[in-house]
């Protein structure tokens, strides 16, 4: 993670993140309020959410080596960024995915 | 799909209703689990690094896949290069097969970043189903699944996604092999218990080091809802695969014995009552030195002479060595091994595993095509890794030959003077026909050897003991002699021959001179009896002229009586009365 924190972000950067979620499974459902609600409140127009439901797309899933779900992969930073689980503390999702906290 | 639920759920209706099941192709695993896994149920094969459970996975899939049944592996430890490649050894080529839509390989790595929260493993049976449908795949690998569900925090979770994971991929119909390094009892890897009670077929495949040589079993823990082999069956990892030999079947099929083989040395077939059978196993025991492996070795020129071939399997000692050797004695194996109907394989026992060395004995077999074998010795075999080790190899190579027929000639070296209880060797004495048993007797200060047959199965066979004459110009077998002090070999034979000798030379002196008597005394008394002849002639010579005399001397009488009654004599009468007397005298003599 010490490598993603070293990469430089300006304000014109755009957060490509991807969630792959299973059905409407709970966690699932969890994961994506959580995520939508962090990317509305911190990143406003900085990011682009796809949402995959690995029932109808298991090639996605493939392609990105998802096993779990939900599996949230920020694509824009190299390596991606993966979490994986219902997102439930939006504070340490911030933290992995590199965003700081509204002060900044 | 409801019909395949209900299938999944049902805990075997009946117990006479047989299970449906995919064959592994994997030679010999499918005898062990009589047919194979179960269909579209879930197996567990537990083993520790470098026990081939993966390659079991790998196998079951390309065999499948080259049989016409797709599959698809997931690994979730090696990378799907590194599957390629292990396949590849193998000579499997496993992207021709992924390219015909046949077989697929993915990694299963997480690499998650954080973990956050609770998560489910559908994106994983997702794929699976997927790929499934799309490749028409009806058999999963799931290799070293216990490491996916490391990432699981609690073992709740774990016993809950597999539950899952059971039952979907039962649902769709897949028959899946899951595998795992072997329970630990640690609260950490608790969940591996799980998995062995939601499969319906458990394995365990044990690699393990046994008197510094490398062994392998493997072992059927459970199978729901079918017979198996229960014992423990030793299995290689050939350049072919995972191979194994169980016992219990092949038993069934072994062949009927064969016609009649000459030993080698006459004298020996009649004690065996025809000599050995063809494709039957037999026992050569006997102290060092005391000639077994130049028996075995005039049996194997005898049946080269026939155009037959033989495989010599030589635990002791060199090929050079034992051409050299027998060469003394007037045996020629070179020139059978030079025109090819004699193989030899020499061997250390102790620079391979038991189960290496059987399944290469078992493929060179294949490939020579012998109609017998010889092994030297049985002794040896104990040095693969101990007793057991022995009992395992002995008890397959014994079922292989005489599932086909081939005639096993076995020396084993026993010591001792309890040799003949040692002589079974190996407790695999119940597979032997024959036993000849060669030892050494000691007498005199000498040293010879007999020998005796002490079992041979489906014949009439001497139980008498010969003794056994090793010399240049070869073996022979010739009789002892039993007199009171028992049995009588070598020198002490020789003295007793020549005694028995003497004896009867004089024997036949005596009758000669006592003929020479009869005949002398038949003389004598020929003679005698002439002489007498010769008198009783005489005497009655005599006797007729007395006669003629007193009939005169009669006639005179009355001549004179007549005269004297004329008055022509007047002398008196006495004197013929007296001249009477003579005539008897001679009579009583005669």
């Amino acid at each position: 993670m010490d490598k993603k924190d070293n990469i430089k972000r300006d304000g014109t950067d755009i957060y490509q993140l991807k969630l792959f979620v299973a059905g409407d499974d709970r966690n699932s459902r969890l994961a994506r309020k959580s995520i939508e609600q962090l990317c509305e409140t911190k990143l406003q127009d900085k990011y682009h959410l796809e949402i995959i439901d690995v029932l109808q797309d298991f090639k996605s899933a493939l392609k990105h080596n998802v096993l779990v779900a939900p599996t949230l992969i920020l694509t824009s930073t190299q390596p991606p960024t993966t979490i994986i689980g219902s997102l439930n503390d939006s504070g340490e999702v911030l933290k992995a995915l590199g965003i700081k906290e509204e002060t900044s | 799909m409801d019909k395949r639920t209900e299938a999944s759920q049902a805990p075997v209706p009946f117990p006479k209703t047989p299970i449906l099941k995919t064959p592994t192709h994997v030679q010999g695993l499918d005898d062990i689990l009589r047919g194979g896994f179960p269909a579209k149920r879930t197996s567990l094969v537990t083993g520790s690094h470098g026990s081939g459970k993966t390659t079991m996975g790998i196998e079951f899939l390309y065999r499948g896949a080259l049989a016409g049944e797709p599959g698809i592996f997931f690994g979730f430890e090696e990378s799907e290069d590194a599957i390629r490649g292990n396949a590849a050894t193998m000579g499997w080529d496993l992207a021709a097969q992924e390219k015909e839509n046949k077989f697929f390989v993915m990694q299963g790595q997480l690499d998650a970043d954080t973990i956050n929260g609770d998560f489910s493993l559908k994106p994983l049976l997702a794929i699976i189903s997927g790929k499934a449908k799309a490749m028409g795949a009806k058999r999963i690998v799931l290799d070293a699944l216990d490491v996916l569900f490391l990432i699981y925090p609690d073992y709740q979770r774990v016993r809950a996604e597999l539950h899952i994971l059971s039952e979907w991929l039962s649902e769709e119909g897949m028959t899946v092999l899951i595998t795992q390094k072997p329970s630990e009892n640690t609260p950490r890897m608790q969940f591996q218990d799980f998995f062995f009670s939601m499969s319906d077929c458990v394995i365990s495949m044990d690699a393990r080091i046994n008197q510094q040589v490398a062994t392998r079993r493997l072992r059927v823990v459970k199978y729901r809802g079918s017979g198996f082999e229960r014992n423990e069956c030793p299995y290689v990892i050939t350049d072919q695969g995972i191979r194994l030999i169980p016992i219990s079947r092949i038993s069934l099929r072994h062949k009927a014995f064969g016609a009649r083989i000459s030993s080698g040395v006459l004298r020996l077939d009649g004690m065996l009552g025809g000599g050995f059978y063809r494709g039957s196993c037999n026992l050569l025991a006997g102290e060092p030195r005391t000639g077994k492996t130049i028996l075995a070795s005039t049996f194997v020129q005898n049946a080269c002479k026939m155009k037959d071939k033989v495989f010599f399997l030589s635990f002791e000692e060199s090929q050079e060595a034992v051409i050299h050797n027998v060469a003394g004695v007037n045996v020629d194996l070179k020139k059978y091994y030079d025109s090819g109907l004699l193989h030899f394989q020499s061997v250390i026992p102790e620079s391979m595993g038991a189960e290496e060395h059987l399944m290469q004995i078992i493929a060179e077999t294949e490939q020579f095509k012998p109609q017998h074998m010889v092994l030297d010795a049985l002794s040896a075999v104990e040095r693969f890794g101990g007793k057991q080790a022995a009992f395992d190899y002995m008890i397959r190579l014994l079922n292989f030959l005489k599932e086909r027929g081939i005639t096993l000639i076995l020396t084993n070296q026993t010591s001792g003077n309890d040799a003949q209880l040692e002589i079974t060797g190996s407790g695999v004495s119940s597979l032997i026909d024959t036993v000849v048993f060669i030892r050494y007797k000691q007498e005199d200060g000498e040293l010879n050897r007999t020998i005796q047959v002490l079992k041979s199965r489906g014949s009439a066979h001497s139980n008498q003991i010969r003794e056994f004459v090793i010399s240049t110009s070869g073996l022979d077998i010739i009789d002892v002699y039993v007199g009171q002090s028992g049995v009588m070999t070598g020198t002490a034979r020789k003295i007793q021959e020549a005694k028995d000798d003497l004896e009867s030379r004089k024997r036949n002196t005596a009758v000669t001179i006592k003929t020479a008597e009869v005949s002398r005394l038949k003389a004598l008394a020929a003679a005698e009896n002439e002489r007498r002849q010769a008198e009783l002639l005489t005497a009655e010579t005599v006797l007729a002229s007395l006669q003629l005399e007193v009939d005169i001397n009669q006639q005179r009488v009355e001549e004179l009586n007549v005269m004297r009654d004329r008055n022509l004599i007047s002398q008196p009468v006495k004197k013929p009365s007296r001249k009477r007397v003579n005539p008897k005298k001679v009579t009583g003599n005669g």
